[in-house]
């Protein structure tokens, strides 16, 4: 039970057991630091590099500077806005998870357990078949919307507002609402008879169809959620030693959630509405980081931000290989790789009845 | 379903279903066999009474009774078949795992289901159709398997189970999407099958999940009581001289077998295994042996209701039965868990 | 393919006689088609130009026919006129024989049936989508042939043909070869050889002169798209439309090796296609191409550098793969290429 803030009832021998990982050693959160860092690195590069023509290493940096071959148009105008845009998404997706865990004090919350990805997902669907018109920054509000509506019905049903929550019930609470809104996307495209591309666009999520136009309808508020979420470290910290610890600390335990709400719906509904539902990014990247650096925000933040980025950027460039030359929706790869991490996590929950 | 409602409310209102349980379910099977002759009706043509009276005694001459005869039928056939099977299953699942939100949905039958027959459907083109609905419910079979073996810890603690359930189902999701993804062929005839639909199903589909129903859920009534005894918990149960472990399986196997053969001829038709159980245990309370048989009715009447519905609202179009269902049950799965809330 | 345009030119005089022969006769069986050769193949090939050898033309004319498609053989009597077709093609087929559909699958929009076929078309029952035909509608309709496709509609052929006799073809997936052979053996289940071998002499006439309109050394390679809200979908050789545009002689940018029905395309795939001229069919509303036009990439590929990207209409160019669907496809194609 090594990644649990504050749930559930737990074991006495669980307390003791995740005890040395909320201690965090410094030196530890440097190499974690580190190794992100050079995976990161070494995905721009690889990113940059793959595709239709091979651009080596030694010709990126002149091509990245200097746009006058094909080599350098299609490096500053295709790749370089999709290796951006994974690295946003996977960020927002990934803070958000961190985020949604701390607010629900459950492991198992995450934005596309919750509902709040399918929730952002059918708006954005329904608008488009209804009204084909939209576009551009409509989109991202009416993500933000359907993201709201789906997240906030579903924690207020499964009472999370009412402090602590069986994870069990509110994994079941959105796993439900979820399959609810997928369902009716489903049949929104199945009456529309849109292009397959669209169809597993919005069902799978990815950022293949990236432009520079798509990172700056992302950027303002995945900045305003970041820098939101790195501000309220603290006040998170102070929420897992429990609502009434937290409250005799001084802390507004209702705002604080609130506020913590609000940044998850700005973050998914910003990140869903320009790349679709990428799976599990944020279960399995704060779960990994939790396991690396534990629990205390102030670090887990920032540190699931990149790995975020880092995981939608290597499964973009997986999601190259499934079918070459062409190439698949990288939501595809994350839902591939996330699935199994879910079932580990949910083996590993100690659960009471 | 709003009918049912205000049956089910005025019923509670009056206790009538403490004092007469068998009257009231009595009047929920007439309910159910009057929803399905006025079901034989709606549809994109016009057909009178008289025509599926025909119809009901065999005679095919004029030609309304002869659809109503070939395909609406079996359809109507096909809802008591699958709301039955769904809602049975979803009444041993709830009562096993102890768990009100328990459901053929959670315990990943559904999904497995779903990869089995797109396995089938999209990597081997040119499958003959029959062949699905063995692969979907192989899938459906190997699914609950798998989230049995995953959750066994020394037993296997319900809770645990639906845990793993959500996960697997996620896990054959993600591999749907592969699939999807794949060989996107004709994705629209997939997402139709995955959203669950009695679109074209005969009297072959009836045959394939008559056998399932016919044997298991008289299996399931007979063992009422054992679920029961589980609802005491663990440790009671076994006090009780009960196997637990051992009856706990076996009720399981049942159900998911009940569930895979529903959405191997329907597809995933969410919902009905969830909010069935639930509408018969206010209306009879938790003792099985009546809740069970409740339950059934409520599935058969929620699934008359929406292949009605599916079939009468927008013609010639139809609406995916599994779609009505979602529509309906969402809301009331929200009350419930409000309802149950802390 | 080349198998069938090497054909075309061999015949492309005799066709002419042939249409000629049979309009002047008026009535004209099958026996009266003039033989062009001593190879019996050859006279098979000019009693139905342009169809594969595997349609059996010998059941034309029977009282009773016995049609080979996709999902069995169906035996059909008499001459069938009140018909239900469940996809866009099959109205073609009808109306190349002068015949109207009594019930469609249009996906209740009836504005997807070109206008090409509109007119002739005249009123008929929607039986719903394509995907999901409403059989009980269907029924209602009394038809005496439904035509279906083999692949939408595989798991209600069995109950399509306990209505009415019921053929199936490949239209969704299906190439040009397959569409001009499914008319014909629409046109056998029909009862109207005739017509439909005088529609095909005029079709395959139509596209040999629409080709001879290309300069002898035309070697730029169009690329068909249907261009939707996050998608960008290329067609590969083997697909209808590249099949159409190859029968007047214009090839297609994309590898033949995939067995996909259609790819889906980045802007990096598109580029790297260089496709020299560009058949654009976008969905409502906005699409991938209005984004991908403000980048300085695209105004890289061959088909925008030459001014050579233009808009077709989705319903023409995609959902209505037929004999005349492809004729209005082959003019369009060579009035944006050549003005002509």
């Amino acid at each position: 039970m090594s990644l649990s803030v504050g749930t559930v009832p737990e074991s006495t021998e669980d307390a003791a057991h995740r005890r040395p990982k909320v201690v965090t050693s410094k030196q530890r959160v440097t190499w974690v630091t580190l190794v992100v860092l050079v995976l990161l690195v070494a995905g721009i590069a690889w990113g940059l590099s793959i595709g239709s023509q091979h651009i080596s290493l030694s010709r990126l940096p002149a091509a990245i500077f200097n746009a006058k071959d094909s080599d350098a148009l299609i490096l500053q105008s295709i790749r370089l806005p999709r290796v951006v845009l994974a690295l946003c998404v996977g960020a927002a997706l990934a803070v958000a998870g961190a985020l949604m865990q701390a607010v629900a004090a459950n492991p198992l919350a995450a934005p596309e357990i919750m509902g709040v990805n399918a929730g952002a997902v059918f708006v954005v669907v329904l608008a488009i078949t209804v009204v084909p018109s939209l576009s551009g920054a409509p989109t991202i509000l009416l993500s933000f919307g359907g993201a709201a509506a789906a997240g906030v019905s579903v924690m207020l049903l499964a009472g999370s507002g009412r402090g602590r929550v069986s994870p069990v019930r509110m994994a079941l609470a959105g796993v439900t609402a979820s399959s609810l809104l997928i369902s009716l996307t489903q049949v929104l495209i199945i009456f529309d008879e849109n292009s397959t591309d669209s169809v597993l666009f919005w069902l799978v999520g990815g950022v293949n169809f990236a432009g520079w136009q798509d990172v700056r309808n992302l950027l303002p508020w995945l900045v305003l959620g970041l820098l939101g979420a790195f501000a309220m470290a603290r006040p998170l910290n102070l929420l897992a030693l429990g609502d009434d610890m937290a409250r005799g600390l001084g802390q507004n335990v209702e705002r604080t959630r609130t506020l913590g709400s609000a940044l998850v719906i700005v973050l998914c509904g910003a990140a869903v509405s320009v790349a679709g539902p990428v799976a599990f990014i944020g279960l399995v990247v704060p779960h990994i980081m939790r396991r690396l650096v534990g629990s205390s925000y102030t670090v887990l933040l920032p540190l699931s931000a990149l790995g975020g980025g880092v995981l939608v950027l290597y499964s973009d460039i997986v999601s190259r290989y499934v079918k070459p030359p062409f190439e698949v929706p990288a939501g595809v790869v994350t839902a591939l790789l996330g699935a199994p991490i879910f079932v580990y996590l949910a083996r590993r929950q100690k659960v009471t009845s | 379903m709003s009918s049912t409602t205000i049956v089910a409310q005025h019923v509670r209102r009056t206790s009538l279903a403490k004092r007469h349980p068998a009257a009231l379910m009595g009047s929920l099977g007439v309910l159910a066999v009057v929803l399905s002759i006025y079901s034989l009706k709606v549809g994109a043509t016009e057909v009178s009474f008289g025509n599926v009276l025909h119809a009901l005694v065999g005679d095919r001459s004029d030609q309304a009774a002869a659809i109503v005869f070939d395909f609406q039928v079996p359809r109507v056939l096909l809802c008591w078949l699958i709301g039955t099977a769904l809602a049975v299953s979803g009444a041993v699942m709830q009562g096993v795992i102890r768990n009100p939100l328990a459901a053929p949905d959670i315990i990943g039958v559904t999904k497995g289901a779903g990869f089995g027959g797109m396995l089938l459907l999209l990597a081997i083109p040119g499958v003959p159709v029959l062949a699905v609905v063995p692969a979907a419910f192989v899938g459906g079979l190997l699914a609950a398997g798998l989230v049995y073996l995953l959750a066994y810890r020394r037993g296997a603690t319900p809770v645990r189970i639906a845990l793993v359930g959500i996960a697997v189902s996620a896990a054959f999701e993600a591999g749907i999407r592969f699939l999807l993804v794949r060989k996107p062929l004709d994705v629209s005839a997939a997402l139709i099958w995955l959203t669950g639909s009695l679109f074209g199903r005969s009297m072959s589909a009836v045959l394939e999940i008559l056998p399932w129903v016919l044997v298991l859920v008289p299996l399931i009534v007979i063992w009422a009581r054992k679920l029961d005894v589980l609802g005491l918990g663990d440790d009671l149960a076994a006090g009780l001289g009960e196997p637990v472990e051992k009856t706990r399986r076996l009720l399981l196997l049942f159900a998911v077998a009940l569930a895979a053969a529903a959405v191997a001829v329907a597809g995933t038709i969410g919902f009905v295994g969830l909010i069935a159980p639930h509408m018969a245990r206010r209306v009879f309370g938790g003792k099985h042996l009546a809740s069970i048989p409740a339950a059934a009715l409520f599935g058969v009447l929620l699934m008359l209701f929406a292949d009605m519905i599916g079939r009468g609202l927008a013609p010639p179009l139809e609406i995916p039965a599994g779609l009505v269902t979602a529509v309906v049950g969402g809301p009331y799965f929200l009350y419930l868990l409000v309802k149950t809330g802390k | 393919m080349s198998h069938r345009t090497s054909r075309l030119r061999r015949f492309a005089v005799a066709v002419t006689l042939t249409a000629a022969a049979v309009a002047l006769s008026g009535c004209g069986g099958s026996a009266s088609s003039p033989s062009t050769g001593a190879a019996p193949n050859a006279d098979r090939a000019a009693a139905a130009e342009g169809v594969s050898p595997d349609v059996n033309l010998d059941q034309c004319g029977k009282a009773t026919r016995t049609v080979k498609h996709d999902l069995g053989t169906t035996t059909i009597t008499g001459t069938p006129t009140r018909v239900v077709a469940l996809e866009y093609s099959f109205v073609d087929a009808l109306v190349a024989v002068g015949m109207s559909p009594v019930g469609v699958a249009d996906d209740d929009q009836p504005e997807r049936i070109i206008p090409a076929l509109r007119d002739q078309v005249g009123t008929y029952k929607s039986v719903g989508l394509r995907a999901t035909p409403n059989i009980q509608v269907i029924t209602a309709l009394k038809p005496d042939l439904i035509v279906a496709d083999s692949g939408r509609h595989k798991a209600i052929y069995a109950q399509l043909s306990k209505i009415a006799p019921t053929i199936a073809y490949a239209s969704l997936n299906g190439n040009y070869q397959q569409v001009l052979d499914s008319e014909m053996s629409t046109a056998i289940a029909l009862n109207k050889c005739d017509q439909m071998k005088t529609r095909l002499a005029e079709h395959a006439k139509t596209m040999a002169d629409l080709k001879a309109t290309a300069p002898a050394d035309e070697n730029r390679k169009a690329l068909f798209v249907r261009a939707s809200e996050k998608g960008f979908t290329g067609f590969p050789p083997k697909a209808y439309t590249p099949g159409v545009l190859s029968a007047i002689g214009i090839k297609s940018p994309l590898p033949d090796s995939s067995g996909d029905a259609s790819v889906s395309l980045t802007l990096e795939t598109l580029v790297a296609t260089k496709p020299d001229v560009m058949f654009i069919a976008p969905n409502d509303g906005p699409t991938l191409r209005d984004q991908w036009k403000k980048s300085p990439l695209w105004k890289e590929i061959p088909a925008v550098k030459n001014n050579a990207s233009y808009d077709v209409d989705p319903n023409e160019w995609s959902r209505s793969r037929g004999l005349i669907a492809s004729e209005v496809v082959a003019k369009e194609a060579v009035k944006m290429l050549y003005g002509k």
